[in-house]
């Protein structure tokens, strides 16, 4: 299987892509990064990683209806696909291991 | 409907930004996002913030799409045999074009060359004091009185500002000595300038020894430290340390130091030290303690650079301490001040009164930086004007890459790349220019050039910028423009609808305007020269030379004068001989001259002094006004003094009166009144002077030659000397060489503005030849239609340079007015400049507008002579 690479900050877009499901749109993952992180995430760099995982193939993108509140313009709404599930698998699953192979001893100061 | 107010709308800008970066694919949900955050902001902070923060989403979007394209673009392409293909196609280009390509790399690489030669000289006049080690805590203490601001100071005052200010961690003093012979045996050389210096000196100027120790070379009477270059010369096979030198036939010094080399690019013009102490040993006990007499130069080395402008402000006090007789009030009312200057800023800063020799000018440095930009600016336009013409005419292989999957940023690298490789050429190019014409430049420098010089970092880095910077200029330009032509449009045949647009106009007037500057510049600094050459000065300087009179040479010359002077009277090419301490241009001692009487209290008047013989004015034809000649029996002290002078004096009917001199205590009456003559440079109004009659005081010996062989008669004059003083070394040079001397910047500028604008007159024709080219190509189908329908050549030509000749003249109109004031600037540098005519900005006109005539011309006629059945055949 070719190598996985998922930035910290992809894996996190990834994830809430996921986590809001049918609702994920540009904005939508926006607030609920802020939301749960607790600080600014700006549309440049979400959206440069959200066409990156795109051309990855980590994620799919349809677009939505037009509203006004839009000025008129459709949503983009993201998907997680198969491939973006089995990246995310494998880094949890990395840091699953990290985590065991901590000896019990690692955080005593 | 209208629903919201304007201010409620995203910045129109941002919008547009943003449609000009994305593809309309992805553009909507882009602008639907950002249109959605910004309504929040309106609600939540406001439409002006929220304008803020949707400028700042968009430009922060744009640079992480850019960044993540530009990082695909080079993981993604196989970009090997994409940069061959480019190459080729670049290469066949210019092989293509061979006319073109040679115009604009020639014009390109003169450009740099000859700002390249402009920068090597800036940057050896900045590097004055450099090669001194420490040379950034050595000062020179100056001294100012209300009249003149001095670069020397008294005797007394380097010990007093070391007692009195502790940050200060030495002091050195160096007194002029004088130039001679020096001597070993049979072995001479001759030395212009030598210092007596204090046992410091090598403390403060920490110059490398080769032999003996700085620190003891100069403690003992009579002892002397030698550069390298002497010491090889006297003593090719031996130790120098502890042999004898003799000075003008008279003083033997001891050899105690050889010092590696006064560094060249230094204020300090120093070809050897000789002990401080010899000096003291013999000078008047008066004399060592005048505070008043400026002899020496102070040099103090302060080794915590932080100290300095504490020493400037205990400076301000110092005279308090100094002249600890007088009150306050006296002090405060005399005006006299001292002052402390790095040495770094000597060179181009400082213009005092007897300096060490002539410095340079910060003005000239900046007149010179502004020149170096201005003619790489006009080759790089020229370039990028030309460049982008010629990327018009390939408007269908632009087409043809488009169609086959060229991306724009490929296009556009394509355009950069070749312009990188063309400056890279003129580049290359430009470096061969610099190798053949270092001789030249050569001429004007102090530490001449090698070619090696050319391959440090330095210059490859300034090359380099120079290079990316005209490549990125003059790709841009097309790489943007042309590679956004549509490919159905490149394909159809490439309508650039206006061959010659605003842009490129707007880039010709500004090279005209450039050109014609400097051409009108060049004209009026060689108006300024001439005028210094044919101004009547008030003396005779044809055909006179001054022969070098020291020691033994000008005791017999003194003692033997009748005797020498009538012996090349003798010879019918010799018309007078006269002596005098000082030749014109180095007249440079200032003494206090009053008449007898004068009330001790009231200030006394200064003036210049020289000391002469009863030849000096009929050899230099100098007429008098009253009064006569010095007589040579009956006078023992006499004065002749100028119309200055006479003013300064206040006297009526100064001839007969008795004038003391106080400074070296000489009483004697005027004699008479000279007319006022130039005997400094023109750069100063004439100042008063008054002429000593002390024949024995003199150093040159004046001879003035008419008619006859130059060579002979010097041959002549060189055997008489020789036989009254048999031995001792003959040297000479014309007066005329040393007036020229002294507007040797002006005279650097002149050229350097010949050249260059003749190099941006060339440049400028280049780009007007390559567009007019380009223009009539462009009309080829025009100009068959008009012949067909009954033009004449004469038409044809009137029609195609019409244009260009308008921008030559538009050129002209703005570049008058600018070269008018900064002539006007430059004239104030002197007291006796030209009055600016109208004839040389009319003529440069006219220059320019020939030269454009005859380039635009060569390719109108060709178009014009053209049968139209080719042109029309064109296609």
């Amino acid at each position: 299987m070719k190598r996985v690479y998922l930035g910290e900050f992809e894996e996190i877009v990834l994830l809430t892509t996921g986590v809001l499901h049918d609702e994920a749109y540009g904005i939508a993952i926006k607030k609920e990064m802020e939301e749960r992180l607790g600080r600014n995430v700006s549309v440049g760099a979400l959206h440069s990683a959200l066409r990156r995982m795109e051309a990855k193939g980590y994620i799919a993108s349809r677009l939505g209806e037009a509203t006004r509140e839009r000025g008129g313009k459709r949503k983009r709404y993201f998907q997680v696909t198969k491939e973006g599930q089995r990246a995310l698998q494998e880094v949890m699953d990395i840091r699953k291991q990290l985590w065991a192979a901590l000896p019990e001893n690692a955080f005593t100061y | 409907m209208k629903d919201t107010h304007s201010s409620e709308r995203p910045p129109r800008l941002a919008e547009k930004l943003l449609r000009w970066y994305f593809h309309p694919w992805t553009l909507e949900d882009l602008q639907g996002d950002l249109f959605e955050l910004f309504k929040e902001q309106v609600r939540n902070s406001g439409p002006s913030r929220a304008r803020r923060l949707y400028y700042r989403d968009v430009s922060v979007l744009i640079l992480s799409f850019l960044w993540d394209d530009i990082k695909a673009y080079f993981t993604l392409l196989n970009i090997r045999p994409m940069l061959q293909n480019y190459l080729k196609i670049a290469f066949r280009n210019i092989a293509k074009q061979r006319l073109y390509s040679l115009t604009n790399i020639l014009g390109l690489s003169l450009g740099i060359a000859s700002s390249l030669f402009i920068i090597f000289y800036i940057q050896q006049e900045l590097s004055y004091e450099k090669a001194i080690p420490d040379y950034d805590k050595i000062f020179r203490i100056t001294f100012n009185s209300a009249e003149k601001k001095w670069a020397k100071s008294s005797l007394p005052m380097a010990m007093a500002i070391k007692e009195a200010i502790p940050e200060v961690t030495e002091v050195t003093r160096l007194a002029y000595q004088g130039s001679g012979v020096l001597s070993y045996g049979e072995t001479f050389a001759e030395v212009k300038n030598g210092y007596f210096a204090d046992s410091t000196c090598f403390r403060v100027f920490k110059l490398p020894f080769v032999h003996g120790r700085p620190d003891l070379a100069l403690t003992r009477p009579m002892t002397m430290v030698i550069t390298e270059t002497l010491a090889q010369k006297f003593f090719p096979e031996e130790n120098p340390l502890g042999k004898v030198l003799t000075l003008n036939d008279e003083m033997e010094y001891e050899v105690t130091g050889v010092v590696q080399e006064f560094p060249k690019h230094s204020h300090l013009k120093v070809d050897f030290v000789t002990s401080m102490v010899s000096l003291l040993q013999w000078l008047d006990k008066d004399l060592m303690h005048n505070k008043g007499w400026m002899f020496p130069y102070t040099y103090a080395f302060i080794e915590d650079k932080k100290g300095f402008p504490y020493v400037r402000d205990r400076l301000k006090q110092f005279p308090y301490i100094f002249y600890e007789g007088d009150s306050k009030e006296e002090i405060a009312a005399s005006g006299v001040y001292f002052d402390i200057q790095p040495i770094a800023s000597i060179h181009l800063q400082s213009h005092r009164e007897q300096e060490m020799g002539p410095n340079g000018d910060m003005t000239y440095v900046y007149i010179f930086s502004a020149l170096a930009l201005l003619i790489i600016l006009l080759a790089s336009l020229n370039f990028i004007n030309l460049f982008t013409t010629q990327a018009f005419k390939r408007i269908r292989e632009i087409g043809v890459r488009k169609v086959v999957g060229a991306h724009r940023l490929q296009l556009a690298q394509q355009f950069l790349g070749e312009a990188f490789l063309m400056t890279l050429l003129a580049g290359l190019c430009a470096l061969m220019f610099i190798t053949l014409a270092m001789p030249f430049f050569n001429q004007f420098v102090i530490a001449p050039l090698h070619p090696s010089d050319l391959l440090s970092g330095d210059v490859l880095v300034t090359l380099g910028l120079m290079m990316v910077g005209v490549g990125l200029l003059s790709g841009a330009y097309p790489a943007l423009y042309i590679s956004k032509h549509h490919a159905i449009n490149s394909l159809k045949g490439g309508k650039s609808s206006r061959p010659v647009n605003l842009l490129k106009k707007g880039l010709l007037i500004f090279q005209f305007c450039i050109s014609v500057f400097m051409i009108i510049c060049t004209i009026a600094i060689y108006q300024q020269l001439n005028f210094f050459q044919e101004k009547n000065l008030g003396f005779d300087n044809e055909h006179i030379i001054g022969v070098k009179l020291y020691g033994r040479l000008k005791g017999a010359a003194v003692s033997n004068a009748k005797v020498l002077e009538e012996a090349l009277v003798s010879h019918a090419h010799i018309q007078s001989v006269g002596k005098t301490s000082n030749l014109i241009g180095e007249i440079r001692s200032v003494e206090q001259l009053a008449p007898e009487g004068n009330d001790p209290e009231e200030e006394l008047p200064q003036m210049r002094l020289l000391r002469a013989d009863e030849g000096f004015i009929t050899t230099l034809g100098i007429p008098l006004l009253e009064g006569r000649n010095f007589q040579e029996n009956t006078d023992s002290i006499a004065f002749l003094i100028n119309e200055q002078a006479k003013a300064v004096l206040g006297l009526q009917n100064p001839v007969g009166e008795i004038a003391v001199n106080s400074w070296s205590n000489s009483k004697g009456p005027i004699v008479g009144v000279m007319k006022d003559f130039h005997f400094n440079s023109l750069h100063e109004e004439i100042e008063p002077l008054a002429i000593e009659y002390k024949p024995e005081w003199t150093n040159v010996l004046l001879v003035k030659m008419q008619g006859g062989e130059v060579e002979e008669n010097i041959q002549f004059i060189k055997d008489k000397v020789g036989e009254i003083s048999p031995g001792s070394l003959f040297s000479y040079n014309f007066l005329n060489d040393q007036m020229t001397l002294l507007y040797r910047s002006e005279d650097t500028m002149g050229t350097i503005f010949k050249v260059f604008s003749i190099l941006g007159i060339f440049i400028s024709c280049l780009g007007l030849f390559g567009l007019s080219a380009y223009a009539s190509q462009v009309r080829t189908k025009e100009i068959g239609v008009r012949k067909v329908l009954g033009a004449g050549l004469p038409d044809i030509v009137k029609l195609l340079s019409r244009e260009f000749i308008f921008l030559v003249f538009m050129g002209n109109l703005i570049a008058w007015p600018l070269a008018w004031w900064a002539l006007t600037q430059w004239l104030q540098n002197f007291a006796y400049g030209i009055d600016i005519s109208w004839v040389v900005f009319l003529l440069a006109g006219l220059v320019t507008v020939v030269i454009s005539i005859v380039a635009v011309g060569i390719n109108t006629v060709k178009a014009g002579i053209q049968p139209p059945i080719d042109s029309l055949k064109y296609e």
